[in-house]
């Protein structure tokens, strides 16, 4: 028994030393989503403030030119979208708690953000970037907490091996960002949407089940950024025409209503014809991108104003 | 509880040392703990469905013991057919009861009736098809005299739940694993180090192959109707080895956990993919299934012995009931036929048990004949495969129409580099070790590297790939 227990604990000890010495001698920036690891940047460094900090999901990240923005607003404003599998509380947290005095924050939300019900767990998306910058574990709830504890030996076994698989091979598949943040690949490539025969409404079954969860994020993300000397205000997401359904809006009026949020724009501004979506229902192409931010800067100056 | 899984990580361990350290020489114990453990085990799943082990054991137990007492054959013959009533019962109410209110209400209706009967939304319990087979065993084998009832109702019990191989074999036989219940447990060095290379190479086969296969197969099968034809004859191929990993790595596992508590399981598979023919393909896959057909279903029909025409009906019997003993889908019925008319030949041409060594035994390399032999059995085999794999079988169809089409305008899928080194190297190592168990590196140091490259591997392809079921649990 002595024997046995001696090599199986020798084996133990060699198999941990070997990885161990390969985990250290590795980099961990080539780990996660890059271009989200860039962005975050923009809160986290001093950068130019007063600032306008934009947020959302994908929508915000493909369908936003924040140069074209900047110019037009006479002021900074950065793209800080996170794909829409990082859960929007830790978002909010995260951004609404590293605003300075006098800066801006505009969430735009995607539609089916206003249905979802935080369950709690952690997408791999949300894990790594996490693993990345453990400074933003404080941004997750006490359950996402404990499943990001548990999940860390299997992050610490695929950077290992992300990088080993660097050293043989330089082809890394990364959506290039601009120096404020936005998609810029797709703009030069062809779109590849059809138009849909029915809503997202339809589709996924919403039936005006709104989720207090987020209504409740909100609320706080507006409050975090209010004690930080900050603004928060929420806009509507450009979607195709042919995924828009008219129960969003009602059911967006009911959410708001009373709710003491500051909303800029209205649902309508944002539907673009199907000819202008890139390959998402809420990815615009470089066409689309342009008249949406032309459309968000009117609604910013209009809305911004009246504060 | 999945042995590829955290929680088996902790609660072996556990075990392992109470076992050892806690209990040693108090052999009623150690007894005890292995059956508690294994209810852990179980009900980690679903604790309820402990209750249908615990009946079954209680039934056989005590149906065995009354047998024994009987003083008249006809008696014997009542209680071993209250036996077969319950566990067979038992069975086919969670298997089979849809299967067949389904295909009732679809015969009614094909003929013009209207039928009306409701399906039950019915959980089917994880290894009922094997611990029932293994307890039927028992209860076969006291009816026969072969062995004594057990009259200890703990080691009986430990003997129906033996955690290790409850879920997914292998289906052990009274005769073997019961009375090793008996004996005096003495740790063996030797024995315990095969079994953690036993369960490093299980679980290399299940965590790296298998997996690895399983997420082109499901892309694959499930959209057949998109790909072209090198695609879908790549599917078959990777489930060939899905499949094959999935369940001998399962078995590998239960094996290699057993002997680190001092038992021996029966072996269950002997590289089957190396068979020269059908009949010998069926002598190397699940042994402890097709033994167990062999003994108490083909032998009493008849067997090899009579006329033609019963040893043809006794083969197309075996393999349709093997069929449906994998699941209460006409998909795995169409499996057995297909291997039945595969195996027929042999036996007309009295060839059935031409092969009985080991392919090139004695040679590094097979023969072109022996390689023809082997890559055609291989072929069939996978052939019958996509009807095991196929939801249903006009799906099953469709695929094997989609191969046979001819276009370029569908898509080539899982041509993967990785996957199909993966799938070399794999087979390398089997075919090196097609007459031992593992492989056996006589140089330490080559031994070292050999089983830190393959606990590497399982730890990436464990965290890479989630983590999936064992294809066997759902029979």
């Amino acid at each position: 028994m002595k024997q046995f227990l001696k090599k199986i604990t020798l084996f133990g000890i060699v198999f941990i030393v070997v990885n161990a010495l390969i985990f250290v001698s590795l980099q961990r920036e080539s780990f996660g989503l890059v271009t989200e690891n860039n962005r975050t940047s923009f809160i986290e460094n001093q950068v130019h403030t007063p600032k306008i900090i934009i947020s959302g999901g994908s929508n915000v990240g493909y369908s936003l030119d924040s140069e074209l923005l900047s110019k037009n607003l006479q002021q900074e404003v950065y793209n800080v979208s996170f794909s829409i599998s990082h859960d929007y509380e830790y978002v909010l947290n995260y951004i609404a708690s590293s605003l300075k005095k006098n800066d801006t924050f505009l969430y735009i939300p995607e539609y089916d953000q206003y249905y979802i019900n935080n369950e709690n767990t952690m997408s791999d998306a949300l894990c790594v970037s996490i693993y990345n910058k453990p400074s933003t574990f404080q941004y997750l709830n006490f359950q996402q907490k404990i499943n990001f504890l548990t999940k860390v030996p299997k992050l610490n076994i695929l950077l290992l091996y992300k990088n080993l698989k660097h050293l043989v091979s330089n082809k890394t598949i990364m959506l290039k960002t601009d120096n404020r943040g936005d998609y810029v690949t797709h703009l030069e490539q062809s779109a590849t949407w059809k138009k849909s025969a029915i809503t997202r409404y339809e589709k996924y079954k919403y039936d005006h089940k709104l989720s207090n969860q987020f209504k409740n994020a909100l609320l706080k993300a507006q409050k975090i950024a209010e004690s930080n000397g900050a603004i928060f205000y929420i806009s509507y997401p450009s979607i195709a025409q042919s995924q828009y359904d008219e129960r969003f809006s009602k059911d967006l009026k009911k959410f708001y209503k009373n709710s003491g949020l500051k909303l800029i724009g209205q649902p309508e501004t944002y539907i673009f014809s199907d000819d202008l979506i890139f390959d998402h229902p809420y990815h615009l192409t470089k066409e689309g991108r342009k008249k949406r931010t032309q459309f968000l800067t009117k609604d910013i100056q209009k809305g911004f104003t009246q504060k | 509880m999945l042995f590829n899984s955290l929680a088996f990580l902790i609660f072996l361990p556990i075990v392992f040392s109470c076992y050892w350290f806690l209990l040693q020489k108090q052999l009623r114990y150690q007894n005890i703990l292995i059956l508690g453990a294994s209810y852990v085990f179980y009900g980690w799943w679903d604790w309820r469905f402990l209750s249908l082990i615990i009946f079954s054991t209680i039934v056989d137990y005590s149906v065995a013991k009354a047998m024994h007492k009987a003083t008249s054959d006809s008696k014997r013959k009542y209680f071993l057919y209250i036996s077969l009533a319950i566990n067979l019962g038992l069975l086919g109410f969670f298997k089979y009861f849809n299967f067949f209110i389904e295909s009732w209400v679809d015969l009614s209706q094909s003929i013009g009736l209207r039928a009306n009967i409701s399906t039950l939304s019915i959980i089917l319990p994880v290894g009922i098809s094997f611990y029932t087979f293994q307890t039927l065993s028992y209860t076969i084998d006291v009816y026969r005299r072969k062995i004594e009832p057990e009259t200890d109702i703990i080691k009986f019990s430990a003997f129906v739940a033996f955690f290790p191989q409850l879920v997914a074999g292998p289906i052990e036989r009274a005769s073997n694993l019961l009375p090793q219940f008996s004996l005096k447990r003495t740790f063996s060095y030797e024995k315990a180090v095969s079994g953690v290379q036993l369960i490093l190479w299980g679980l290399f086969k299940k965590v790296v192959i298998a997996d690895s296969c399983a997420t082109y197969v499901n892309i694959i099968f499930e959209n057949s109707e998109n790909y072209n034809s090198s695609t879908l004859i790549l599917g078959a191929i990777f489930f060939a080895f899905q499949i094959y990993g999935d369940f001998s790595g399962y078995s590998d596992i239960a094996i290699g956990v057993a002997r680190l508590f001092g038992f021996d399981l029966m072996t269950n598979f002997k590289k089957p993919y190396f068979s020269r023919d059908i009949a010998e393909f069926w002598r190397r896959w699940h042994i402890s299934l097709s033994t167990w057909f062999r003994d108490y279903v083909y032998i009493p029909l008849g067997g090899s012995k009579g006329s033609l025409g019963i040893k043809i009906r006794n083969v197309f019997i075996i393999f349709l009931v093997s069929g449906f003993w994998h699941g209460a889908n006409l998909t795995f019925i169409f499996w057995g036929l297909l291997n039945a008319l595969f195996f027929i030949p042999l036996l007309l041409l009295n060839k059935n048990r031409s092969n009985t060594n080991t392919v090139a035994e004695n040679h590094v390399f097979p023969s072109l004949y022996e390689l023809y032999q082997v890559v055609s059995t291989f072929i069939i085999v996978t052939f019958a495969w996509i009807f095991f794999r196929a939801e249903n079988l006009k799906a099953a169809f469709t695929y094997l129409q989609h191969i046979f089409e001819w276009t370029t305008d569908k898509i080539t899928y899982g041509w993967n580099l990785e996957i199909l080194i993966l799938l070399i190297l794999f087979i390398v190592i089997e075919w090196v070790t097609r007459t031992k168990e593992t492989l056996q590196l006589q140089n330490p140091y080559f031994r070292w590297i050999y089983y830190i490259g393959i606990t590497q591997l399982i730890l990436f392809y464990g965290a890479k790939n989630n983590v999936v079921d064992f294809i066997y649990f759902q029979f």
